[in-house]
């Protein structure tokens, strides 16, 4: 039987626990604080209101991830419709807190939408295909293939960058 | 071997963190939506007992009136018949001279302890024959007018009745086309 462990966590204590690793998610595909911001909170808010029951904390990360990684890809669908302003054009107005992560705006930007889910999800959060493919909804053939062509991207970007 | 992408990825992006103001607003918004569900199940708990409670009673209502029902179902499915009197309550058990019998049964009529009476032409009582309240008042007058006689029985062309009283009791009659009335579980006949 599934164990109820939703109610076991504070607000404080889900924040601490998983609010930077939501938002590093976002950030990674969306490349900026304020969208990063609002997935984060609807992410979170989502939990709350779910009152989902989990086998175990990896449970929870996997629905967790899985919930930011469509809310992701809904915000930036969503945001593809407006017009499109290409980061790079808005560097003088970007905030301080953007400011310190030029380099991996730089990156993100260069790196096609496509691969930068899988790639966060692999380097970052260190998951496996498998579990990178339940969390995209993809066959672990597509995530396979996305992130052998993402790295190679990736490598290359940094290489021309000078941080290789 | 080391993957030296992942290793510049993963140090540019350990970078990357949530400011503080933002996630003292972001654990505020939880905790106050965290109050908002709490209070809401609260409400949906207490809706949910007062729901269980109303289909308790209404069970309770529901059981009380089948009963009623079946046992009035119980009362028209009786016959009339002299050989197997069906009748109950009291009035039976009075060991009475007929008059007196006859001026309990009057008063027991008019009282509100009355439910209903049904009327047939054969001895057998369905729910759709009973009789208005006018039809109640003249046999009401009829018993009132009526007075004990010898006679045992009372002509063929008869209407028969049942009246039904809320203690029980049931008492059946038959009222012949010349006014006549036959209790016939006490063998009794007025005129």
């Amino acid at each position: 039987m599934e164990k109820n462990i939703a109610d076991e966590l504070s607000p404080q204590e889900l924040v601490d626990r998983y609010s930077a690793m939501i938002y590093r998610l976002a950030f990674s595909r969306l490349g900026n604080n304020a969208d990063a911001e609002d997935i984060t909170q609807e992410v979170l808010l989502k939990y709350i209101r779910c009152a989902k029951k989990f086998k175990d904390e990896e449970h929870r990360k996997a629905w967790i991830l899985k919930v930011a990684s469509n809310a992701v890809v809904s915000l930036a669908r969503r945001e593809r419709k407006k017009t499109k302003v290409e980061l790079s054009e808005i560097e003088n107005v970007i905030s301080a807190p953007e400011n310190q992560h030029k380099d991996l705006i730089s990156v993100i930007e260069q790196l096609p939408e496509k691969y930068r889910l899988v790639i966060h999800l692999y380097y970052y959060e260190e998951l496996s295909i498998k579990e990178i493919a339940d969390i995209t909804d993809s066959s672990e053939g597509t995530v396979k293939s996305q992130l052998s062509r993402g790295r190679e991207k990736l490598k290359n970007i940094l290489m021309e960058g000078g941080c290789l | 071997m080391t993957d030296k992408s992942k290793e510049i990825y993963n140090e540019m992006m350990s970078r990357v963190e949530p400011e503080k103001t933002y996630l003292e607003k972001l654990t505020q918004t939880l905790e106050k939506e965290k109050r908002n569900r709490m209070t809401v199940s609260r409400y949906i708990r207490v809706a949910v007992s007062a729901a269980a409670c109303i289909a308790i009673v209404s069970g309770s209502v529901v059981m009380l009136a089948k009963r009623d029902k079946s046992r009035e179902e119980e009362l028209l499915k009786l016959q009339l018949g002299t050989e197997n009197p069906s009748v109950t309550g009291f009035i039976t058990e009075t060991e009475e001279t007929d008059d007196k019998y006859i001026g309990k049964f009057v008063e027991h009529l008019c009282s509100d302890d009355l439910l209903y009476i049904y009327k047939s032409d054969n001895g057998i009582f369905v729910d759709e024959n009973k009789i208005s309240d006018e039809e109640i008042i003249n046999i009401k007058k009829l018993f009132e007018n009526a007075s004990v006689a010898d006679d045992t029985e009372i002509s063929e062309n008869k209407v028969y009745y049942m009246s039904v009283f809320g203690n029980g009791d049931i008492v059946k009659f038959n009222i012949s086309d010349d006014g006549c009335i036959e209790i016939p579980s006490r063998k009794i006949f007025l005129k």
